[in-house]
């Protein structure tokens, strides 16, 4: 099966996701903003790039994962592949489309664009890894629930693209204040 | 439009009266963007399908190409022809207009006029893309 998280310019949200899944990034705690720069596609993709699929690896059942980039149009995307599933006749389970952008806050919108609009990434950069900070956990959760789902997948596929989470809020995050349910405090 | 005068459902040396057009199950203009549209065959076999979108072109040909690629889909089992009616303005308006039930006979008027002055320009483009189409194949 193909995962594909998608977000608005597939630099934050998305990419987040992604490394969650493959544990490039911890589940159970906030990483430090160092782990977040050092991810390879974090705040990287350009316009130029939004559109097309970039692969990030293989999870532990097998599945590939990637993520993209789609502007304001999640409904367009999945349009689009299911339309070419049903031409070049593609089995629906064999792809599953993650919409990560319920999950955004609007620190990572207002930096996202000051770095990957203006390019203004002195500034833009440490706002969208503050707001992508404080989402982290709902991520985590939605990672959580993409992977109990595909573990046992079959040939019932699971679209998760209008479900809803409450999105992280600045100053909100476990590392501010006592971990609750198990969790371990981020790294400051 | 492109496609259905490409597999014969429109005619490609005039536009059919209005009320034959309108009576087409694809001209519909409130909604469908990022929908892929099945119009038949051509005489070649080849399947002609029809897809709009708005704003950037580019985003939705980078996001075929690569789910293309990552499925595993030889590059030219696909062929994209951009009907470039985008910068119809008639058009534009009426497809707008059309979204409203109040507005709907002004927008169907005014995408009329639209598709009557870019019909003989999209018949052209056909033509043209079915004569590239048996190089694409060898």
């Amino acid at each position: 099966m193909k995962i594909i998280y998608h977000c608005y310019g597939g630099a934050h949200s998305s990419v987040t996701a992604a490394s969650i899944h493959l544990g490039l990034l911890p589940s159970d705690r906030v990483p430090g903003s160092e782990s977040l720069w050092q991810l390879p596609f974090y705040d990287r993709q350009g316009n130029d790039e939004h559109g097309h699929f970039f692969f990030i690896g293989r999870d532990e059942y097998g599945h590939e994962v990637y993520f993209t980039a789609r502007r304001g149009r999640p409904v367009v995307l999945e349009y689009v592949l299911k339309g070419l599933a049903e031409i070049f006749e593609i089995p629906s389970s064999d792809y599953l489309l993650v919409n990560v952008m319920q999950n955004v806050n609007w620190t990572m919108k207002l930096g996202g664009y000051l770095s990957r609009r203006c390019g203004l990434i002195k500034v833009g950069r440490p706002l969208v890894i503050l707001g992508t900070r404080a989402a982290y956990f709902q991520i985590a959760d939605l990672v959580r629930q993409v992977k109990n789902q595909v573990k046992d997948y079959s040939e019932e596929l699971f679209v998760l693209q209008r479900k809803y989470f409450p999105p992280g809020s600045f100053g909100r995050c476990d590392s501010y204040r006592s971990p609750s349910k198990g969790r371990h405090a981020g790294q400051r | 439009m492109a496609g259905a005068i490409h597999t014969g459902l429109l005619p490609k040396d005039g536009m059919p009266d209005r009320d034959k057009l309108w009576k087409l199950p694809f001209m519909n203009l409130k909604s469908g963007d990022g929908k892929i549209i099945s119009l038949g065959k051509d005489g070649q076999g080849d399947k002609v399908y029809a897809l709009s979108v708005k704003g950037d072109r580019e985003m939705i040909y980078r996001l075929i190409d690569s789910f293309m690629e990552i499925s595993g889909m030889p590059a030219g089992e696909l062929y994209l022809v951009d009907s470039c009616a985008g910068d119809n303005i008639l058009l534009l308006a009426g497809s707008v207009l059309c979204r409203s039930n109040l507005l709907a006979p002004l927008g169907r008027h005014l995408a009329t006029a639209g598709i009557k002055k870019s019909y003989g320009r999209l018949s052209s483009m056909v033509k043209c893309s079915k004569l590239e189409l048996p190089e694409l194949r060898v």
